[in-house]
């Protein structure tokens, strides 16, 4: 037999070598697969590892006697590693993996470093935003995404604190996300001035906001800061928020600062914002005549010195 | 006589008034109302002016004026206050101001005629400093309201005493004036009712009174005083009781000061008669008599 000549001769078969270097592909690149797109090689690193799956098959191997062994391993080298129908076999499997990898892509989103930890959620735009991934100082989180090359898969990434952002995943693509970097994008933060906050503060009155055609409105507006933009759990930088204490300090009501370091959001669909749209934020009146109005420009967002842009609102001077 | 506790006298008097005042309202005899003082109110400081729409601000500036009409009415109730526009004269102009550190004024202003200086200015604190800053502005029902009490604070002060001396001196409180016939035996008083109703102004029934008029030759300005006493308003034909007063001294236009007894024929002449008050005596006596009467 063929078995007895390859566990004997210094001549190593040709089958036994293609399916061996089939087998050692077929492993690395499951496992080279799920160490660039999935967060499961720990996982499967620890299965595998001596502390896992070897420890029992360590045991398993000790109960059986050598000789038991031998005809196992005899088995195995003539019936699998000399079996020139094996490299088909995996040579399928490694196919099949390829086309399904082909319907994959991952995103991925780093926090180097920071305090405390964040919640990560991520799912398809359109889709509910499920449970909340924990994400730690120096972790990673991923998430495989079903997609096409002819169609990607469009995904919604939100880190609380920071504003969500879209991906579009096409498949083998691995989307890098870095916490907090990744996430600043055009986003306004509104509010009033002192005196105009004053004014509204016991006698609130409707805020319209308009982004090119959506509109919005807020009744009994009573001068609160406003996200345009991103949604209400979106933190406002700290050195922003430091400012704002500064004014109302000043302006000796530090106690108001409330109305501004928790701003509100629009409800229902929150516009994407981009460089050089023009939103229109105007206060009306009780016959919806407007008492005071802005408009401005949406700027870039480079970087987090940029974020977010503050526009303010002021009472009528003349 | 009063000159010296003129101050004091004042203090107290605004009791009287209110006493007299209330009075007056009571009294249902027709009689000539007293000559008219427009009080007009605007918000003015555009951060306010313009919060409201046209039609809501016009109607709250409307409901201000007649608030701070009865106000200065009670207080002063020998003019009839009432609400008035830009070109009603004479005026009371009320407005607000925005100061510095975020200080708001109510600010007053008399105007008796179209191109004429104002009379006077006064101003009312009506914010201090900080305070907006500590409850934010109120709301314009609200401020409606504190307008109007801070308003009637300050008239209660010894400081609205310089309204009533600037009213006094400028606003006519009557037009007409009825000689009384000249007793024929002396001592000869040149007696007169003005048309001003007995229960309603007893308190300046010891008040002196400038009149003002036209006569054949130029203009005279007659000094007069309360007699503290009523008389048939008119001597002819009887409407009510008027308050009744004595010419002292005719001062013409150029010249120095003469005797009453020397133009007692020129009285019935006079035409474009205004009456003002030129020093306000309080008199709770002669008003106790009203109080028996009623």
């Amino acid at each position: 037999m063929t078995a007895d000549s390859s566990s004997t001769g210094a001549v190593i078969p040709k089958t036994f070598v293609s399916n061996f270097c089939a087998f050692v592909f077929l492993g690395a690149s499951v496992l080279g697969w799920c160490y660039r797109y999935t967060g499961w090689i720990e996982i499967v690193g620890g299965f595998l590892s001596l502390a896992g799956i070897l420890s029992w098959l360590a045991f398993v191997l000790k109960v059986i006697p050598e000789k038991r062994m031998e005809e196992f391993q005899t088995w195995a080298d003539g019936r699998i590693f000399n079996n020139g129908r094996v490299k088909w076999f995996v040579l399928g499997l490694l196919v099949i993996g390829l086309v399904g990898a082909s319907f994959l892509g991952t995103v991925e989103v780093t926090w180097m470093a920071g305090e405390g930890n964040r919640s990560v959620w991520i799912h398809k735009v359109g889709k509910s935003e499920g449970e909340a991934v924990p994400l730690m100082p120096g972790g990673v989180v991923r998430s495989l995404f079903l997609t096409f090359w002819t169609e990607p898969t469009r995904v919604r990434v939100k880190v609380n604190g920071f504003p969500d952002r879209t991906a579009e995943i096409s498949p083998w693509q691995r989307y890098e996300l870095k916490v907090a970097d990744s996430f600043y994008r055009p986003v306004v933060v509104f509010r009033p001035t002192v005196e105009l906050l004053n004014m509204l503060r016991n006698e609130p009155m409707s805020l319209s906001v308009k982004v090119d055609s959506q509109s919005w409105m807020i009744s009994q507006y009573d001068g609160r800061s406003l996200w345009i933009g991103c949604d209400a759990d979106v933190e406002v930088p700290e050195a922003k928020r430091e400012v704002w204490r500064a004014i109302l300090t000043a302006a000796g009501q530090a106690e108001t600062s409330h109305y501004w370091v928790h701003p509100l959001t629009l409800t229902g669909p929150i516009p994407d914002l981009h460089p050089g749209q023009m939103i229109e934020v105007a206060l009306l009146r009780d016959d919806r005549s407007a008492y005071t109005s802005r408009k401005f420009s949406v700027l870039p967002a480079p970087d987090r010195q940029a974020f977010p842009q503050e526009e303010n609102l002021d009472v009528p001077k003349h | 006589m009063c000159q010296n506790t003129r101050l004091s006298c004042r203090v107290c008097s605004r009791f009287v008034l209110l006493a007299v005042a209330a009075l007056g309202l009571g009294s249902l005899a027709a009689a000539q109302a007293p000559l008219p003082v427009y009080v007009a109110f605007e918000f003015q400081e555009p951060s306010i002016a313009t919060k409201l729409s046209d039609a809501t601000r016009e109607s709250k500036q409307k409901e201000m004026r007649g608030r701070l009409a009865a106000k200065l009415l009670s207080r002063f109730p020998f003019w009839s206050f009432q609400s008035g526009g830009p070109t009603d004269y004479p005026r009371m102009q009320v407005w607000l101001e925005k100061h510095s550190q975020d200080e708001w004024q109510v600010h007053l202003k008399l105007l008796m005629q179209q191109n004429l200086p104002e009379v006077s200015r006064w101003q009312i604190q009506l914010y201090p400093p900080g305070e907006i800053a500590r409850r934010g502005f109120p709301s314009t029902v609200q401020l409606l309201d504190e307008i109007e009490k801070r308003f009637e604070e300050y008239l209660g002060e010894q400081s609205s005493n310089d309204i009533l001396e600037k009213l006094e001196q400028t606003a006519p409180l009557s037009t007409e004036v009825v000689s009384l016939p000249v007793s024929p035996q002396p001592p000869q008083r040149a007696l007169a009712v003005l048309p001003l109703q007995w229960d309603k102004f007893c308190a300046l029934a010891s008040s002196e009174f400038v009149i003002s008029a036209h006569w054949s030759q130029g203009r005279v300005s007659i000094t007069s005083k309360a007699t503290g006493e009523a008389a048939d308003y008119k001597p002819d034909n009887p409407q009510f009781q008027g308050l009744q007063i004595e010419h002292i001294e005719w001062n013409p236009q150029t010249g120095p000061p003469e005797s009453l007894a020397g133009h007692l024929q020129h009285l019935g002449q006079l035409t474009q008669v205004v009456v003002r008050m030129k020093r306000f005596t309080l008199d709770p006596a002669s008003c106790q008599s009203v109080s028996l009467v009623h």
